[in-house]
């Protein structure tokens, strides 16, 4: 009945599988974001919003500097790359020198809502006959006669000021360094989001042709900086690892396998269950979280060498009961023990995997569900279509095999009070060791990712010469109305001084709506009849009467208002620094590179409605939380499968196997240390598979006992395969896979020797 | 026929550099320490006169610029140094310059006085105005073409007197606005440090006291 339920989930899941990949193919997308690895949850969704919102717009646009040795040479190939860059239709570009302008023109239509604070102070204190006065003084002055809008369209020239004192982050304060050191800035928009690594890869190699063409065009030099590239890098890394790993793995197992059993058969099965359960671990992927993560890929590939574990046990047991011609009584008993073992086996493995699932770090999550399902689906396919190839007889080279078990038996097993002795000693001391000494811990996820040095060099260049604001640390307001959101905003202003002058919010790009209101009143006093308009005509000796399309001008912009989304609109440059989400606005303060952070966030401290907020902060506090968590729950791990020993053998002896798993972490981790890697996150959640692998063997050979030689046999295999997959984890370049890797090809070591050497011939350990 | 053209054309380069720099040379002071009278005229598109305004300076390349505009308008400019720079209205009161002020002055206007070369050759197209009118000086880069079109400078030398130049500035910027600045009565100055720079220009400008003690201080404007 269980078989029979068992085949049909198998066929069903699988026929699900293929009918809806089959139907949307293009489902299975690699995804390559780095958030996967920021554990850090907020409370308020709108601030998750707000901040999603944000971040997607920083992760959409990159920062290109073009440095020449002369101007013309820049201009040339700055227009070069202008236009190739121009001909890849996901890209947008904004000139700095052209935001000004675009600035301008977006505010043109409502320049008669717009005041700077100045202007406002003049309005209410000054005559109408000295702003006249001092309008007509303004003409007469060498640098202020240089005018963004013509005389007339701005005769007095307030609209102009206004522009000009808001475009500070423009090129303006850049230009005298601009004269000197020969160089541009683009900042480039994507489009949409390109979804997708070989979209992405797609796109940064064609980025990177623009690049290299002008470069040798023009003897130029080209620097390029933004959250798109680091993502890519990153994936390139991972997608290497991906193939070390597959085609290590795999060519590994094809060669085991052959050697063993010198049959194509055994081979197709342990392949069928690999390729089925990786194809199903990405499947659900896809399904439950849209996309595969190119990372869940490179801890998923270990997987293979779990995976195979099944078919290998499997045919093991069956090469015993074919030598050894059993009565059927005693097969069905041997099949019933192997069924047994195989299921204790995965659940084990399950436990190990899916406690992964447990931590908030959305990467961990994806492993945890793709290896779960992965490991499932292949355990079922070995159940469901072992049987079918085990009606042949399989035989199987063992004196290699024998051998080898042997010498680790003579090394270790010789004496095995000694062996648990000297095993139980070390293992103390080195837990002791972890205590007492200062175990260097990271928790920084930059240190996660190898980053190649010409990127880390180009963001710190284009950081010095381009205007960019601090990555992941800005200040949150919020609040339910525009009005409390300027105010809490003005407040921050107040309180930072002249620190001010390091942020940017839409206070310095657009006055509030009653704000706008409040300045077109204000200016009654510019158009008003005989107002200071008129009377500045009349000064000049002009017609005062010019003064009547202006006023008739301001009259009809009474109603006029601008709000945030529709600059934005104009112009693509500014960063999303409002968002409202739930009748609740929220609105960011960035802060530009070389803010003193600690008095900008003490000056923030005592206001309400603002927080600062310090993503790298709140992600390193979050995942040294992760880690704490994830020893918790590793605990917890082993009080469980304390329980399930004790349920499934009824002896409290049988929970000492644990005690196997426990020296083996704890040799693993003093290990690492030893060598001088700091412990991260990774490391603890490997400690999870170390657990579940070791349980497996453990179960293995306490289960197959009577039959000890063969099983070692097959714990060896499996071993051998489990430490291919993993051992080429350990040689990754990244940091991260390297330490999950690392610890448990240490561990898992530990385990096999111990399952082959204490679970000889006695029933119990 | 075409490789000689191209031998002619790559011998003349050299000489295309060193012909914008000995037209530079004609329009430089031949001092870094000098003082003046100047009359302004501005056209402005728009206003069917030109606007006058005449005044005093006096310039150090140690010290910087004192900008003083007598009439229509008494005002002056105080230029200090790159960032530091101050508008002093009739009244006597100063504040901050504005950025556009700040960076037009900067961009251009010292560094005309103060003969810098280097970067006229490099941020700007330089050639001779026909009929000896002087030197026509036109940006290169589409950023300052924003905003300016192009400078016209002529130096001349006086009839009247054996050493006397005058140097006439025509500024044409990109709302079509035109300012012409003549810049005569030219007194060169032996100034060796910056100390002989200050006292130069309390003797000049010896009230208001602040306009000097700011330009040799210019925190003392933010105290």
């Amino acid at each position: 009945m269980v078989t029979t339920l068992m085949r049909l989930f198998f066929v069903a899941a699988i026929l699900l599988m293929i009918v809806i990949i089959a139907a949307h193919p293009e489902r299975i997308q690699i995804d390559t974001s780095l958030q996967d690895l920021n554990p850090e949850s907020e409370a308020d969704q709108g601030v998750t919003v707000a901040k999603d919102t944000l971040l997607k717009d920083i992760s959409q646009r990159f920062i290109v500097v073009i440095k020449a040795e002369d101007e013309k040479t820049l201009a040339q190939a700055t227009s070069a790359l202008k236009k190739d860059y121009s001909a890849i239709p996901e890209l947008s570009l904004i000139m700095a020198d052209t935001q000004a302008q675009d600035y301008l023109q977006a505010l043109a239509p409502y320049k008669y809502a717009l005041l700077t604070s100045q202007q406002k102070e003049r309005l209410l204190n000054k005559s109408a006959e000295e702003l006249a006065r001092q309008a007509q003084q303004k003409l007469y002055q060498i640098g202020n006669g240089v005018r963004l809008v013509p005389f007339e369209e701005d005769p007095l020239g307030w609209y102009s000021d206004f522009v000009l004192q808001h475009v500070q982050d423009f090129s303006i304060n850049d230009d005298s360094q601009h004269a000197q050191l020969k160089f541009n800035t683009i900042t480039v928009l994507i489009n949409t989001p390109v979804e997708g690594l070989a979209a992405q890869e797609n796109l940064y190699e064609r980025i990177n042709e623009v690049k290299r063409s002008v470069e040798s065009a023009y003897s130029v030099t080209i620097l390029q900086s933004g959250m798109f590239f680091f993502a890519v890098d990153s994936a390139q890394s991972a997608k290497g690892d991906i193939q070390l790993i597959a085609i290590g793995s795999v060519l590994g197992i094809l060669v085991l396998m052959l050697l063993v059993f010198r049959s194509l058969l055994p081979l197709t099965l342990s392949i069928t269950s690999i390729v089925i359960g990786v194809s199903f671990g990405i499947f659900v992927n896809t399904m439950v979280f849209g996309g595969i993560h190119i990372f869940t890929i490179v801890f998923g590939a270990s997987l293979i060498g779990i995976v195979v574990d099944y078919s290998l046990h499997y045919f093991y047991h069956f090469l015993v009961n074919d030598k050894q011609h059993l009565s059927q009584p005693t097969r069905d008993k041997s099949k019933s023990t192997l069924h047994r073992a195989m299921f204790l086996s995965m659940l084990t493995s399950l436990i190990g995997y899916g406690a992964l699932a447990l931590s908030d770090l959305v990467l961990l999550q994806k492993v945890a569900l793709f290896s779960c399902s992965g490991l499932l689906l292949a355990w079922m396919s070995v159940m469901v279509l072992g049987p079918f190839i085990a009606k042949r007889p399989i035989t199987a080279r063992q004196t290699l095999l024998m051998s080898v078990v042997a010498g680790v038996r003579r090394l270790f097993a010789t004496k095995q009070i000694g062996f648990v002795a000297v095993g139980l000693g070390i293992s103390i001391a080195a837990t002791v060791w972890l205590y007492t000494t200062d175990v260097d811990i990271n928790d920084d996820p930059r240190r996660f990712f190898m980053v190649s040095e010409q990127l880390l060099n180009n963001e710190q260049e284009v950081a010095a010469l381009a205007q960019v604001y601090e990555p992941g640390r800005y200040f949150i307001v919020h609040g339910k109305a525009e009005a409390d959101v300027y105010s809490t905003l003005k407040r921050f202003y107040q309180s930072v001084g002249e620190s001010r002058q390091y942020l940017t919010s839409v206070l310095d790009w657009l006055p509030s709506s009653e704000e706008q209101i409040a300045n077109h009143k204000l200016q009654e006093k510019l158009y008003q009849e005989d107002g200071v308009l008129a009377r500045f005509y009349e000064r000049l000796g002009m017609d005062p009467r010019m003064a009547e399309a202006p006023r008739n001008a301001w009259l009809a912009a009474r109603e006029k208002r601008l709000n945030f989304d529709n600059l934005r609109q104009s112009l693509p440059a500014l960063p999303p620094l409002w968002v409202e989400y739930n009748n609740t606005i929220y609105s960011f303060v960035l802060l530009k590179k070389g803010s003193d952070l600690n008095t900008l966030s003490q000056a923030s401290e005592g206001l309400d409605n603002i927080e600062y907020s310090n993503a790298l902060g709140s992600a390193i506090e979050a995942l040294a939380d992760q880690r704490e968590k994830g020893l918790h729950m590793l605990l917890l791990a082993y009080v469980l499968l304390a329980v399930m020993l004790l349920v499934t053998y009824r002896k409290t002896s049988a929970v000492a196997l644990l005690l196997i798993p426990i020296c083996a972490s704890a040799l693993a981790i003093a290990a690492l240390v030893a060598l001088q890697q700091p412990i991260t996150i990774f490391h603890i959640m490997a400690l999870f598979l170390v657990l579940g692998l070791g349980m497996d063997y453990l179960i293995f050979a306490r289960e197959m006992v009577e039959k000890a030689d063969v099983t070692q046999q097959a714990i060896l295999l499996s071993a051998m395969t489990s430490l291919l997959s993993f051992g080429l984890l350990a040689f990754s370049d990244m940091p991260a896979i390297s330490a999950f890797g690392s610890t448990i090809l240490i561990g898992n070591s530990i385990n096999f020797v111990a399952a082959i050497s204490l679970f000889n011939h006695t029933k119990d350990a | 026929m075409l490789r000689s053209a191209v031998l002619l054309w790559m011998l003349s380069l050299p000489f295309i550099s060193q012909a914008e720099s000995t037209q530079l040379a004609q329009i430089f002071p031949t001092s870094c320490h000098f003082s003046g009278t100047f009359t302004q005229n501005k056209h402005i598109e728009g206003i069917s006169f030109p606007l006058q305004s005449e005044g005093d300076f006096y310039f150090s390349c140690n010290f910087g610029l004192v900008w003083n505009t007598i009439t229509p308008f008494p005002e002056a400019l105080l230029y200090a140094n790159a960032r530091m720079n101050y508008r002093v209205d009739e009244q006597g009161k100063i504040e901050e310059m504005p950025s556009t002020t700040r960076y037009v002055m900067s961009q251009f206007f010292l560094r005309l006085l103060k003969g810098d070369a280097e970067y006229f050759e490099n941020e700007f197209s330089v050639s001779a105005l026909q009929e000896n009118q002087g030197t026509l000086l036109v940006p290169k880069s589409d950023f300052m073409k924003r905003g300016l079109k192009h400078i016209k400078v002529n130096k001349r030398l006086l009839s009247d007197s054996a050493n006397s130049v005058q140097l006439d500035i025509e500024i044409s910027d990109a709302t079509n606005q035109v300012t012409h600045i003549v810049i005569s009565d030219i007194l060169e100055y032996e100034i060796e440090d910056r100390q002989a720079a200050v006292e130069q220009c309390l003797e000049l400008y010896p009230r208001p006291l602040q306009w000097c003690r700011l330009m040799r201080s210019p925190g003392y404007y933010n105290r």
